[in-house]
């Protein structure tokens, strides 16, 4: 019986449009779970797989030695793809010219991801036995020959390679590429015990699998073997993706927060609207098990609508993301349980717990309402709902982010926020208190509006405001994420790298570019040198350490060292002054937390047999992301001029920029007179790389939209469920005034002027708040630079008075339009 | 005051002097803080909400100045309400049959919203003799209707109440509507006494002074 009371009660809400916030919130909560949790597990792949392509692999573990044969077992286990290649220097040979290379000696899986990219296409294998692949710069170095000498081999040079997927980012990897088959490297005869070789293995394979191989094979790495993923190290795509996840974690947990919140503000109205129905019912004798059975019935079929709309919107958001998506990322597809569940879970949780409180007291309401209708039962105070929705937020949280610190801060955030605004919204509307009640001037009667709903009015602002902060936080994170990516990427990024540059051939390269009105970044001098000692103690290998040698552990190869007068552009100090005096060192943050330098610690270097110690007395941080020239060490002029240096520079060339300087040569013709001009110098062409790294960004951007349109539909969701709530003392003071005479033009715009007046307040509120929570998640969790938003301080009063009172008339608008004795009857 | 089965009371009295209180006490709604109201044989004091809300499953039933309609449900799921939380087998049926007796027959499936203030009392009595109560309370039940409405509504219910030889017991303000009652009450200040005809007459002149007011 009670099934068919609540189901028919349920219908005709429905179909009345009764329950449309109600569902539509909870519809939110779930479409943001299910839909984002997809769409980011998604993205995430997309990211990391774009990210991958520059390593080539899922993870590589990079050794001096053979690694132990148990790391490939457990690879095997877990069905890891997994190829091994070598990877040393050595000389190779051409009739009478002879260059030093690099050689790449790749197993038959070789590339796990991305392309080997010939200058004929893509190639589809290996090199065949006895032959090699070469990188363009050695076929011009070499005189293109068609074979080379490598040990006791004769090598067949078949092919160019413009790009390789894991040529990395390294300028100062001077030498060519050599591309060859790692079984034809014993034929060579060139690696002996003790030569200098590095054992490079790369994997691939699904998520879980790559995080069960990380646990089990980290602890068998010794200091020597290095751990490789996509975000770790100085990949200049690390910190953007690293970042871009924070932030799609962090938007969506807000959005979540902002559903639920939509969600506990419905429930109330929700319950309100059936005070009456349940005093009457408890009259004609309806037990507390009944009216508990019929509303939790009712409730459930409430929730099961929002779930299952919110399950089928969350299918078409990640349907209308895939469009978007390149194919080969679109092909992939995460399975549909997780996103369901934590779905399914988010509405029952949320609709549930956020209606707790206001069920309880629905249940408590006492028949006698039928005859004294003020009546409302039980007041079980604020803080039992407060620690209900507190839970479910911080439980949703949770199970969407899996990260106790991260929900933790969401949930004490959004705690401070709501007090914070209680407080400050009532002491706001208690300002107006002088002003009297004059039934005449709009504004007048606007401001006792506010004053008399003073309580209810800092519940509507905590609603308002919360809603306009993480609107906020969002928009100002996101602009800012994107304004710094593409700072560092411009459209005119460098393109090109130029190292290797000849003292002799610097004038002449400025002139050079010149003529071409090529604008280059600074020519940077670079000499190589050896850090010996730190503080006067001799650093040893992670080789020896592992041999069981005691000592500090220090940089095994050379440094790429450089000099200069004055800060470079993007290496802000963290730590210390910039060089003041010639012993002085400026260092780079990661590599001074690697060999764990303190300011003022003493570092020993070795340049051409001559060794020097300087001080190190400032540490900077490096966006290696920005592809200019970066250095680890940078020192005073007069402590580097007396040694041999080359020198680098990187510029931007492309053919629409030559052009609009009114030059009729191609990108590729200038850079070919380049290197014609200045045989000695290498020319590294990065445009590939560039490309890659602007596509990432362009997919993380299409996520931080999207995160931005759902956060935005949620506040939308709270405001006009705020306002809903307000509703039913609003049209009693209607009634009131329109009775003593109060004419349809004064209580419009006083309803109008109350709204804007209360939104213009929520938005004053929300810049202050917001801005304190940019300050905080700028400084701690992003690294972002803090400014402050002075236009919003303007822009979000106006545009919350603008849209509160928009939705505030537009909710009223029956109301005001409405007979006096028609709102009596309805008050 | 003692009220005998098929009798039927009113209670005047000007506002504030306490008759909806006394409605709610005698309905089982509201607990008295001291002394004793038997409803059909039960004593009040020593029932819980439970039992109180199962004596009035069972033997009392409602109509209210303001209808008290779910402005959700049409006029027959209204009037099924009473029957349905009793469980009762046929309620719909019931139900029509009732709508039919207040001449709605042709106004099922409409919202309380579609019907006049008229109708909508006219489906609150339907509601209230569903269960055929013992004892039926009414609270100003033409108090938001026109004279002729009113009349109409009134007739209704006397109607019904005498068919059905329910106990009705009425708060009022309308003095014509008290006189159909058989006996009349007058509350003042919290008071009860019990009225002869010219006393009722009495208590006419505060009442419309009041009014008017």
């Amino acid at each position: 019986m009670e099934w068919q009371l609540a189901w028919r009660l349920f219908k005709r809400e429905l179909a009345q449009g009764q329950l449309l916030l109600i569902v539509l919130a909870i519809t939110l909560a779930v479409l943001s779970v299910s839909g984002l949790a997809r769409v980011s597990e998604r993205l995430q792949v997309a990211i990391n797989g774009e990210a991958a392509t520059f390593i080539a692999a899922d993870r590589i573990i990079n050794s001096p030695v053979v690694v132990d044969p148990k790391v490939l077992t457990i690879a095997d286990e877990l069905s890891l793809k997994h190829v091994t290649n070598m990877q040393f220097n050595s000389m190779v040979y051409a009739g009478d010219k002879f260059q030093l290379v690099t050689i790449k000696a790749v197993g038959e899986a070789y590339p796990l991801k991305g392309k080997i990219e010939l200058s004929s296409g893509e190639a589809s294998a290996l090199p065949s036995q006895g032959e090699a692949w070469y990188e363009n710069r050695l076929g011009g170095l070499l005189g293109y020959p068609e074979s080379l000498e490598l040990g006791n081999s004769i090598l067949t040079l078949s092919a160019e390679i413009s790009r390789l997927p894991d040529g990395g980012f390294n300028p100062f990897a001077s030498a060519p590429v050599l591309l060859m088959r790692l079984d034809d490297v014993n034929a060579t005869g060139i690696i002996q015990p003790g030569s200098r070789v590095s054992y490079i293995y790369q994997f691939t394979g699904d998520v879980d699998a790559l995080a069960a191989f990380e646990q089990q094979v980290k602890p068998l790495l010794n200091n020597s073997q290095r751990w490789v993923d996509v975000q770790s190290g100085d990949s200049p795509i690390a910190s953007a993706v690293k970042r871009a996840e924070r932030f799609l974690l962090l938007a969506s947990l807000l959005g979540i927060a902002l559903a639920c919140a939509a969600i506990g503000i419905a429930a109330q109205r929700y319950c309100q609207r059936h005070y009456d129905v349940v005093a009457m019912l408890k009259t004609f004798g309806a037990s507390a098990k009944q009216i508990r059975l019929l509303f939790g019935l009712h409730l459930m079929l409430v929730t099961l609508l929002g779930i299952v709309l919110g399950l089928l919107g969350g299918l078409v958001l990640d349907l209308t993301i895939t469009q978007f998506l390149p194919p080969e990322i679109a092909a992939y597809s995460p399975p549909y349980l997780r996103p369901f569940l934590l779905g399914m879970s988010t509405g029952l949780i949320s609709a549930f717990m956020f209606s707790a409180y206001p069920l309880m007291r629905l249940l408590a309401i006492p028949p006698l309402r039928v005859l004294q209708r003020q009546l409302e039962g039980l007041q079980l105070g604020m803080w039992l709902h407060l620690m209900l929705s507190l839970a479910a937020m911080a439980l949703l949280g949770y199970l969407y982010s899996r990260s106790i610190a991260l929900t933790m801060t969401v949930v004490l955030t959004v705690l401070l926020l709501g007090l914070l605004l209680s407080i400050l919204g009532f002491v706001m509307i208690r300002m107006g208190h002088s002003v009297g009640m004059k039934t005449t001037n709009p504004l007048q009667l606007a401001l006792a509006g506010l004053r008399r709903r003073a309580r209810q009015n800092a519940v509507q602002l905590v609603g308002f405001s919360s809603a306009l902060v993480l609107l906020l936080t969002i928009l100002a994170l996101r602009q800012d994420l994107l304004n710094e990516w593409q700072k560092q990427l411009p459209e005119d990024a460098p393109n090109y790298f130029l190292v290797n540059i000849a003292p002799e051939d610097t004038q002449p390269l400025q002139q050079f570019l010149d003529l071409h009105q090529i604008a280059a970044t600074e020519i940077y001098p670079v000499i190589r040198g050896r850090l010996t000692h730190i503080n006067g103690e001799e650093l040893i290998s992670g080789e020896q350490q592992d041999a069981g040698m005691a000592g500090r552990v220090g940089i095994s190869r050379e440094l790429n060292l450089t000099y200069r007068d004055t800060l470079p552009p993007n290496n802000p100090v963290v730590e210390g002054t910039f060089n003041q005096a010639d012993d002085e060192v400026s260092v780079e943050s990661g590599v001074a937390e690697r060999l764990g330098l303190a300011l003022n610690d003493t570092m020993t270097f070795n340049i051409d047999n001559q060794s020097f110690t300087v001080k190190a007395t400032s540490i900077r941080n490096v966006q290696w992301e920005t592809l200019q020239p970066n250095f680890f060490m940078i020192f005073r002029p007069n402590a580097l001029e007396k040694f041999n240096y080359t020198s680098m520079a990187s510029f931007h060339l492309d053919d629409d920029k030559l052009k609009a300087a009114g030059s009729p040569l191609s990108a590729n013709a200038v850079v070919l007179q380049l290197i014609q001009q200045f045989p000695t110098i290498s020319v590294i062409d990065v445009g590939a790389m560039v490309e890659q790294l602007r596509q990432i960004i362009d997919q993380v951007s299409l996520s931080l939209s999207l995160v931005l349109a759902l956060v935005l539909l949620a506040s939308a969701l709270v405001l006009i469920a705020q306002t809903e709530a307000g509703m039913a003392t609003r049209q009693r003071e209607l009634a009131v005034l329109r009775t003593f005479g109060a004419s349809g033009w004064l209580l419009r715009s006083a309803t109008g002027l109350e709204f804007a007046l209360l939104g213009a307040i929520a938005g004053l509120l929300a810049v202050i708040v917001a801005e304190f929570a940019l300050y905080m998640l700028k400084t701690q969790v992003f690294e972002l630079v803090v400014y402050m938003h002075w236009p919003w301080w303007i822009i979000a009063p106006l545009s919350g008075a603008a849209v509160v009172s928009i939705l505030g008339m537009w909710r009223c608008r029956q109301l005001l339009n409405q007979s006096c004795s028609d709102l009596l009857k309805a008050g | 005051m003692d009220v005998k089965q098929g009798d039927s009371v009113a209670i005047l009295g000007p506002s504030g002097s306490g008759k909806s209180t006394l409605l709610g006490l005698l309905a089982a709604l509201d607990t008295p803080t001291s002394g004793e109201i038997l409803l059909a044989g039960s004593a009040l004091s020593g029932l819980n909400e439970e039992q109180k809300a199962a004596l009035r499953k069972k033997k009392v039933s409602f109509i209210f100045q303001s209808f008290m309609l779910v402005d959700t449900l049409t006029a027959l799921e209204n009037v099924m309400l009473p029957a349905e939380l009793a469980g009762v087998k046929d309620a719909k049926l019931k139900a029509q049959n009732m709508l039919e007796r207040v001449g709605l027959s042709h106004r099922l499936t409409h919202l309380p919203k579609q019907l006049s203030g008229g109708e909508q009392q006219r489906v609150a009595i339907a509601r209230a003799f569903i269960c055929e109560p013992k004892v039926l309370f009414a609270d100003e039940p033409t108090g938001n209707l026109d004279s002729v409405n009113g009349d109409k509504i009134a007739d209704m219910l006397f109607a019904l109440n005498q068919e059905s030889d329910t106990t009705l017991i009425l708060v009022t303000h309308d003095l014509q509507l008290a006189k159909r009652c058989k006996r009349q009450f007058v509350m003042d200040s919290g008071q009860l006494t019990e009225a002869k005809n010219s006393q009722a007459h009495s208590v006419k002149q505060p009442l419309l002074a009041e009014e008017m007011s």
